[in-house]
């Protein structure tokens, strides 16, 4: 790795001691989705653009398909909110207890009765460097393959097996910008099931992408060095 | 999907997103009910996902009409059925759920017992009680035996 990579990890990504090229600044974490990925583009979005850390957690024998959430998710986000999701690590847990989750609930906010299952896998991945975290299980009971309802101290949300490749994203909107569903199937807040999703990659409107934005978690490079 | 229900009960059957759960929830009236139930039966008109989210909805809306639906030895296709039928039937609270639960507690899947044993914690009688106590002792899956251990504790 250059130096001046390793100057720009550290200054703008906070990333010191051994650091890997791969992972830590192209922010790939599996083989699942190969992309052709340039080191000097992924240099500008790091100096320049908006980002947000994001951990992910599987519990052992899910089987996501990690990359192509990663890189779906930024076709929406970085794309069309100007906020690149940077994923800070990506770590397999053996819980088998926590692979279907028991859930009291999946509301939004106050509303929301957090069961002792979910607590434990909440505390999953914290102190870790990611404020949002994103939790790969079977699913809940209910039959849903996502769910962004999460202790209000520790943010996240689950995504299941059968989750279709919009499905991480989806549930990342409702965590970054508090973004609600809508009837349209054109946009990424679809109710009616994001496999049905029309004319992909799916919209974000105006309003939503200043509200990602606007989310406190989302950082920027302090020091503008365009190459 | 073919069955004629609410607006909120549809969305939720086709979405993926556990967030229309509870408007679905809400919107559940005694007609989706029925017609929600003979589905489940019948396994006419609902693909297999929308069967799991289907008992799901039956359970959280504490319908009963899922007792029926599944019948005393639940013979369901997938393992996210059968623990969507475990974590439903235990919202019932209600003693008629309850041979359906300890056949779901018998079943192969570890993970299905597992939400049976979540299951029989929340129902009254002697015989939840008597198998959560020869699951805690002899089930093969540790983590099974652990939760029923912990369930045990909850009813004390």
């Amino acid at each position: 790795m250059s130096g001046r990579i390793r100057e720009t990890a550290e200054r703008c990504l906070g990333l010191v001691g051994t650091v890997s090229l791969r992972q830590h600044v192209m922010g790939v974490m599996a083989d699942d989705n190969p992309r052709n990925r340039s080191t000097l583009a992924q240099m500008r979005r790091i100096q320049n653009r908006r980002f947000i850390r994001i951990g992910l957690v599987t519990i052992e024998t899910a089987t996501p398909l990690i990359q192509r959430d990663l890189d779906n998710a930024n076709d929406v986000f970085d794309s069309q909110a100007d906020v690149w999701v940077y994923p800070v690590f990506s770590i397999t847990e053996d819980e088998p207890e926590l692979l279907n989750l028991t859930q009291d609930d999946c509301l939004a906010g106050s509303s929301h009765s957090v069961s002792n299952e979910e607590d434990d896998l909440f505390n999953l991945g914290r102190d870790q460097g990611a404020d949002v975290v994103c939790y790969y299980i079977n699913g809940n009971g209910t039959g849903a393959f996502g769910c962004a309802s999460h202790p209000s101290d520790r943010r996240g949300y689950w995504c299941g097996a059968g989750a279709s490749r919009w499905t991480f994203a989806h549930e990342l909107g409702h965590v970054v910008g508090d973004l609600r569903h809508t009837s349209s199937s054109n946009r990424l807040m679809f109710s009616g099931g994001t496999n049905n999703i029309t004319n992909p990659p799916p919209n974000l409107t105006n309003d939503e992408a200043d509200d990602v934005r606007g989310d406190d978690a989302v950082e920027r490079c302090e020091v503008i060095h365009v190459t | 999907m073919l069955l004629d229900v609410s607006e909120t009960v549809r969305r939720f059957l086709e979405s993926d997103c556990a967030h229309t759960l509870e408007p679905a929830v809400e919107g559940l009236d005694d007609d989706d009910a029925r017609i929600i139930a003979t589905a489940i039966r019948t396994r006419g008109d609902l693909d297999s996902v929308e069967i799991t989210r289907a008992i799901a909805l039956l359970g959280r809306a504490g319908r009963i009409e899922l007792v029926d639906a599944l019948g005393e030895s639940p013979e369901l296709e997938l393992e996210d059925q059968r623990i969507a039928a475990a974590d439903g039937l235990s919202r019932l609270g209600d003693i008629r759920a309850l041979p359906a639960i300890i056949a779901l507690s018998r079943a192969e899947s570890a993970q299905v017992r597992q939400a049976a044993v979540h299951a029989l914690r929340g129902l009254p009688g002697a015989a939840g009680e008597a198998r959560l106590n020869e699951i805690a002792s002899a089930d093969p899956a540790p983590f099974v035996r652990r939760k029923a251990m912990r369930m045990l504790g909850t009813r004390r």
